[in-house]
């Protein structure tokens, strides 16, 4: 027996070094960490069980069969992450380039299904070369067991319809650290959250050889499929980051705020903060004038436990901000305007991340705190008839906010009127409880267009408008909309608060809360969320 | 006269073209054939006029939001 | 004595905000004396209120507009309306906001039938202070709501607005208002059909409210719809423009030239969509052969790849009647997406249109697509592909769009989807095209395909290219590398017309496609399949 051992332990560690050394002397030369160097940097030490290792890649007919393919280029297990259990696969790009063989699929999918039935987070490590041809036009395309459709042995998911079903009942993690390219992409794009590593990680449907044998354009494949382009312009990454070391230690310090799975609550922590802390600087950090810039990061700073907040979308859409802190220990989602930048207005964009988010943190039992102060959206004809077009995309957030039923507080610091309170929510959509500050500035329409409809005839027909205007606009200050009062007493805000009680304040509305549970409502197999 | 300005819808390359300026062309006539993704793609005019201008010649590389031609209708 | 008598009856109408000929009625009810009277006298008021101010609805017939009591007569089955809170009235302002003639707060709501089954109508008055929202307004239009959501009605919405009446709005508290309509339109959504004939102004949070409806109508010329009040730059009409909201924003389903045609469109609509979503769509006699087999059908589609062809004729002669119900026409155009029937029962229909890029999928297709996916599953509607994608459209645009993100989008609805789906590919399934038409791989039943069927991740050619690029790079002499190469393209073609009888599950006559899906639904009808459980997913938005 012993001579055996030791012949499974050769051939084992012989698997274990992946592809040939001088592919992962070339991994190393680009910057890259191996499948296995990132893995053992991702899950705690030696906490890795690794599933089917030894799996063959099926024969192709092609000479590619010659070739040793240790693993079929991935890496996939469960290893464990401050201790909780995390479905894990990484492409091995050292092995084929880490493309998509039929073994690879099998593999994949199978870790898809552990994580979807034994109810574990999955986070996947992108570096691969998308389908291995060989494999899409040699035996296994037309052979039926392996074939076409891809489907998994003894199921029926393939790794482009299990997200989908994992979607919102376990969290998924994609860390894209090389390329993926074609409809491949779509996969790990559905996971929840994307770190994207910049300069080595690409991602689109199309590459740039095939843009230019077909369309004869030129772009580089930072154009294409960036991770900068992702994380600014497209939204679809959430964080950017220059080593795969980095990358890891957000994957890392992300999941400790998440929960394993849509029937918990995300783990509580002690953070040692005091959960009555008043902060002084709260006071200084709003401008008496609301048209002023401020930066909304540091009143999120002030309020959550040791300052510590995880931002999303970072770059993208920034004026609004998302992400996740914790009061008390208990993660909370946050949405806040940021009036540092373009003075916190709504566009486009702002409302894709918006839902998206309240839509996560509502299937994933993470309580939201909204701090508001927004001019609402800017008269633009561009974003109005641009091809995702106003009217198509401002439903998402109203949509979001009426659907969630995690308990959510509204905390109004500035500016809200109108339809900015239809995209940040009213107490009418569901939202629990809404506290103000007495900088808050808070009505159903906003006073300047209130002038306009009520005093039509008088500003049209007066010699000089702006003074009736003003005048007008003074009176109604006065008499109707009495900042900050005029809000509670339109019971739009239930209370209003000194900025320093915010965090003991919201902690303790928050334990108040805590166990909200959705009223019966009529039975749908799902709502159609605007898209 | 309004006039209607047919832009390229997809990158490729241009097969034939079947008006000249100064031509009459009635909705739903095929302007020109665009070869691209494999595939022959016939642009047709969504307007009945005259043609006041043709922005592409046979065998021409061409991206989206070039002109093809302009209608006056 | 008759002047005091005017006096009298105009302090009274002044106090309580009415008009004189309202309060004359009003004092023939509280002097009848009889039951029956009573009754005469109350239907008196209420033939007032219906009238309606006679200026008013002048003005809105020169803009070519209906008022909202003719546009729910065209609407609902012949005098077959019951009109509800019809004398509610708006809360007083303190300004002049022309209430004395404001009963039913500008919003007609109540029941009727379409077809003979029971729906729930709201349409708001633009006769009635130009149909603004104010408290008892978005009250009445937030409980017709609850009540077809209770009821498990459809509820059809008809907007018609100059959006939130300022006035009321300062002074009154948010508790009837958009977040109420907004809250229930969610409640509703998934539930019953949500319904929006947008036939006149359509703005700020009003906008909203419709685009959580999960149809849009709009009218060409007398209707608009934007977010945002336009800059100076750009007059209202032409910023919410319906053409422009129906082809490149894609909000608006049917577009329609006037409102009779958009009235008759939505009942039209309606015939095909169940009541609820407990319930299935309604079965149709349409008298047309199940086994009709069609002859026209091997001759549309061209074997030659290159060829397009008309996709419409292909999904006419296939469906009953040659009935199809388009929704987004000319959004996204290469891809077709509407109603139909196939033995009375409804269908949804996704097709390619080869004749608009190509058959490729674009990322507004794939939101075109993801958003009747999830309408159809939600409300037990079968799902029909007819297939003909060559891949996604490669451009630049396209990719910094956010392609990836809204084609995961549709792969997730596609995935999620637990009706019958079926997968007829006419003739190109290739490469990430094929994702969007899912075939099993995505959880579909049924995927069959004709005859020109052609499969694979790319071409031959393609594929020799990538594949034997340094074997190729090393022959030098220029012919013997072209024979090479012909002689890997001829093997790998050859992987690529056997994976024509692995990658479907069956080769079928295209006259016989009507007849064969026929017998497959009918074979699915009792399909159930059960998801984890799970609030939502989590969509890419």
């Amino acid at each position: 027996m012993s001579g055996r051992i030791k012949e499974v332990e050769e051939r084992r560690s012989h698997l274990l070094k992946g592809g040939a050394p001088k592919e992962v002397e070339r991994q190393h030369q680009m910057g890259k960490l191996t499948a296995r160097e990132r893995l053992e940097k991702l899950v705690d030490p030696g906490t890795l069980e690794e599933i089917d290792l030894w799996i063959r890649s099926v024969k192709t007919g092609f000479p590619i069969d010659e070739t040793e393919l240790p693993g079929d280029a991935v890496i996939t297990g469960i290893g464990r992450i401050d201790g909780r259990p995390f479905c894990v696969f990484a492409h091995d790009f050292t092995v084929a380039g880490g493309t998509f063989g039929r073994a690879l699929h099998h593999k994949v999918i199978r870790i898809m299904e552990m994580a979807l039935e034994k109810r574990m987070p999955c986070i996947q490590l992108v570096d691969s070369g998308g389908e291995r041809l060989q494999d899409g036009f040699g035996k296994p395309a037309w052979r039926p067991l392996l074939g076409g459709a891809n489907p998994s042995v003894g199921g029926a998911l393939n790794i482009y319809q299990a997200p989908g079903i994992m979607s919102g009942v376990v969290p998924q993690i994609t860390v894209m650290l090389g390329p993926l390219y074609a409809g491949s992409a779509y996969s790990p794009t559905m996971a929840d959250f994307m770190i994207m590593r910049n300069k080595t990680s690409f991602m689109s449907v199309c590459s740039p050889p095939l843009l230019k044998a077909i369309t004869f354009t030129d772009a580089t494949q930072e154009e294409l499929g960036g991770a900068e382009l992702h994380a600014t312009i497209t939204g679809t990454a959430d964080f950017v980051t220059e080593t795969d070391e980095e990358a890891i230690e957000i994957c890392r310090e992300l999941v400790t705020y998440i929960p394993l799975n849509n029937t918990e609550k995300p783990p509580v922590v002690d953070t040692g903060d005091d959960p009555n802390r008043m902060d002084d600087r709260l006071l200084e950090i709003v401008p008496a004038d609301l048209s002023e810039p401020y930066d909304m990061h540091e009143i999120i700073r002030c309020v959550v436990d040791n300052g510590q907040f995880i931002e999303l979308q970072k770059l993208f859409a920034k004026s609004l901000i998302i992400g996740f802190a914790r009061l008390n220990g208990r993660t909370v989602g946050i949405v806040a305007n940021n009036p540092g930048k373009e003075n916190g207005i709504l566009t486009l964009n702002t409302c894709d991340k918006q839902a998206r988010f309240i839509r996560w943190c509502d299937a994933f039992n993470v309580p939201i705190i909204f701090l508001v102060d927004t001019p609402g959206f800017l008269s633009s004809v561009e974003q109005e008839q641009s091809m995702d077009g106003l009217i198509r995309t401002g439903p998402k957030p109203t949509f979001a906010i009426c659907e969630a039923t995690v308990p959510m507080i509204t905390v109004c610091i500035g500016k809200c009127f109108g339809l900015a309170r239809l995209i940040m929510g009213t107490l009418r959509m569901g939202i629990d409880v809404a506290y103000c500050w007495p900088s808050a500035q808070v009505a159903r329409i906003n006073p300047e267009e209130a002038i306009d409809v009520i005093y039509k005839k008088e500003i049209c027909s007066a010699e000089e408008p702006d003074r009736v205007r003003r005048d007008k606009l003074a009176w109604l200050l006065e008499n109707h909309l009495d900042f900050p009062y005029h809000a509670l007493k339109q019971a739009m805000v239930n209370d209003i608060m000194d900025p320093r009680d915010t965090r003991p304040v919201l902690i303790k509305t928050l334990e108040n809360l805590a166990n909200k549970k959705k009223l019966p409502t009529a039975w749908k197999k799902h709502s159609l969320v605007p898209q | 006269m309004p006039l209607e300005t047919i832009e390229v819808p997809l990158a490729g390359k241009v097969l034939k073209v079947n008006v000249n300026r100064g031509d009459k062309v009635t909705e739903g006539s095929e302007i020109c054939t665009i070869e691209s993704m494999k595939m022959e793609n016939p642009i047709l005019t969504p307007v009945s006029g005259i043609v006041k201008e043709v922005g592409v010649t046979p065998g021409q590389v061409v991206k989206p939001h070039e002109t093809i031609a302009v209608i006056e209708y | 004595m008759q002047d005091n008598r005017q006096q009298e009856l105009e302090a009274i109408a002044k106090r309580f905000g009415l008009s004189v000929g309202f309060v004359e009625a009003a004092l023939s009810v509280k002097q009848a004396g009889t039951v029956a009277e009573k009754v005469e006298a109350f239907a008196r008021e209420r033939r007032l209120i219906e009238q309606g101010n006679p200026e008013a609805v002048a003005r809105q017939h020169e803009k070519g507009r209906l008022t909202a009591r003719e546009r729910i007569d065209a609407l609902a089955d012949d005098g077959d309306f019951e009109e509800l809170d019809s004398w509610h009235r708006p809360y007083e302002t303190g300004f002049d906001i022309g209430e004395e003639a404001g009963q039913g707060d500008g919003v007609v709501i109540g029941h009727g039938t379409i077809d003979g089954r029971p729906v729930t109508i709201w349409a708001q008055d633009a006769t009635v202070m130009d149909g603004t929202i104010g408290t008892v307004h978005a009250r009445k239009v937030t409980m017709i709501m609850e009540n077809a959501l209770n009821a498990r009605t459809p509820i059809i919405g008809i907007f018609d607005s100059q959006g939130l009446r300022a006035h009321d709005a300062i002074q009154y508290p948010d508790f009837y208002s958009f977040g109420s309509m907004a809250h229930f339109q969610t409640l509703a959504s998934g539930v019953i059909p949500k319904i929006g004939l947008v036939m006149g102004p359509c703005s700020g949070e009003l906008a909203i409210i419709a685009g959580l409806c999960d149809f849009i109508f709009m009218v060409r010329n007398t209707s608009y719809m934007y977010l945002m009040p336009p800059a100076s730059s750009i007059d209202s009409q032409r910023l919410g423009d319906p053409w422009a909201v129906h082809a490149k924003i894609g909000s608006c389903d049917v577009l329609v030239e006037n409102e009779k045609d958009c009235l008759l469109r939505c009942r039209q609509l309606l015939s095909y969509l169940p009541s609820s979503n407990t319930e299935g769509p309604p079965l149709v006699d349409t008298g047309d052969d199940p086994n009709r087999w069609e002859e026209e059908l091997l001759e549309i589609v061209p074997v030659d790849s290159s060829k397009p062809y008309d996709m419409y004729k292909v999904v006419s002669l296939i469906v009953d009647n040659g009935e199809f119900f388009e929704i987004k026409r000319y959004f996204a155009r290469n891809l077709i997406t509407g109603f139909a029937r196939l033995g009375g029962h409804t269908v949804g229909i996704l097709a390619s249109n080869p004749q608009s890029l190509g058959g490729c999928m674009t990322l507004d297709a794939a939101d075109k697509m993801s958003r009747f996916v999830r309408f159809c599953d939600a409300f037990n509607i079968p799902l029909v592909w007819l297939c003909d994608t060559p891949a996604f459209l490669p451009a630049v645009d396209e990719e910094t769009r956010g392609l990836i993100r809204h084609g995961s989008r549709m792969i997730m609805a596609n995935s999620e989807a637990t009706v019958p789906q079926i997968t007829v590919t006419t003739r190109r399934r290739i490469g990430g095209g094929g994702l969007a038409m899912p075939g099993q791989c995505l959880g579909g039943d049924l995927l069959v395909a004709w005859p020109t069927f052609q499969s694979g991740l790319m071409g031959a050619e393609g594929a020799v290219a990538i594949m034997h690029r340094k074997q190729l790079a090393a022959i030098s002499d220029e012919t013997l590398r072209k024979q090479q190469e012909e002689k890997w393209i001829e093997e790998m073609q050859w992987g690529l017309d056997m994976q024509v009888r692995e990658a479907t599950q069956k080769i079928i006559d295209p006259r016989d496609t009507r007849p064969f899906l026929i017998k497959a639904l009918k074979w699915l009808r009792n399909k159930k399949q059960d998801l984890p459980q799970k609030k939502h997913e989590n969509f890419r938005m």
